[in-house]
């Protein structure tokens, strides 16, 4: 997928762990970690709204988008 | 009191399928035992017997009105007769075994299909209705709707209008009249299924992409 979640770095940042995080946003450690490795496929404005608030950051911030390379055969 | 209140309806259909399920494993078997020929000389088919037609001589009736008697013509006699197996000769014996493996598939497949519809009340059961595990389920419900009616319908065609001897009388089993309505019904009944499947393929989608979404 081109849009890259970069959770981990803006955590590393505020230098905050996955647990703190889920706890401050009120979201299930599982669903973080869903969220951080990159496997949802589809984020709430309330859920990028909360994690924006706890980590004191812009969605830009999180979210990034990277164009596909089309594979060449 | 407050017992019967727990269970539910999809328990309870869940557990009618159990019963179900346990009691068609003992009919088939029972048939599988026969198969074998466990309790008797050879296999043979528990219960099964085939209506033979053979010829009678006329019989004279005196007529009502006293001139003289009528005759009543018998062509073809019906009876019930169990089959032999060792009476049968190779292609005849043959096509017995043929019977008794259509007759028992059909018999298999219908507990796989009561098997997997009790699995699909487990799940409902524990509240996993759109899961993968259902869809996959239902698909070889459907497949195997669709192949049930064809394997009664061989097993009852693979015996009809044999002749053989038995008991020095020429006897030959009856062409069972030819019932596509039953195989039009297995088709429809699997597309019905195939059509609901597809819709429940639709609704787990939408719960994985809901689950997915944060």
């Amino acid at each position: 997928m081109p849009i890259i979640v970069n959770l981990d770095v803006m955590m590393a940042r505020r230098k905050m762990s996955l647990t703190e995080l889920a706890g401050r946003v009120d979201i299930t450690l599982a669903n973080l970690s869903i969220l951080k490795t990159g496997k949802a496929k589809a984020i709430r404005f309330s859920t990028l709204e909360a994690l924006c608030k706890a980590l004191d950051c812009q969605p830009a911030d999180i979210l990034e988008y990277v164009p596909e390379v089309p594979e060449t055969h | 009191m407050s017992n019967w209140k727990k269970i539910t309806v999809t328990r309870a259909l869940r557990y009618l399928f159990l019963v179900l399920t346990a009691g068609a494993t003992l009919l088939l078997l029972l048939n599988l035992s026969a198969y074998f020929g466990i309790s008797s000389d050879g296999p043979f088919i528990r219960g099964w017997v085939t209506t033979v037609t053979e010829p009678t001589q006329p019989t004279l009736l005196p007529h009502p009105d006293g001139s003289g008697d009528f005759k009543l013509y018998n062509f073809q006699e019906q009876r019930l007769v169990m089959l032999e197996f060792a009476d049968m000769s190779g292609l005849l014996k043959a096509r017995y075994l043929g019977y008794l493996f259509f007759q028992n598939l059909a018999w298999v497949l219908a507990v796989f299909i009561l098997f997997q519809v009790a699995l699909i009340f487990r799940n409902l059961d524990r509240g996993q209705f759109f899961k993968e595990e259902n869809t996959r389920r239902a698909r070889r419900i459907a497949l195997a709707v669709l192949v049930f009616p064809l394997t009664s319908y061989i097993a009852s065609r693979i015996l009809a209008g044999v002749t053989y001897e038995a008991g020095g009388h020429i006897i030959t089993t009856v062409r069972p009249a030819v019932h596509l309505e039953s195989l039009l019904l297995g088709v429809l009944s699997a597309l019905v299924i195939f059509a609901l499947v597809e819709i429940f393929n639709k609704g787990t989608q939408l719960q994985q992409e809901q689950d997915l979404t944060i």
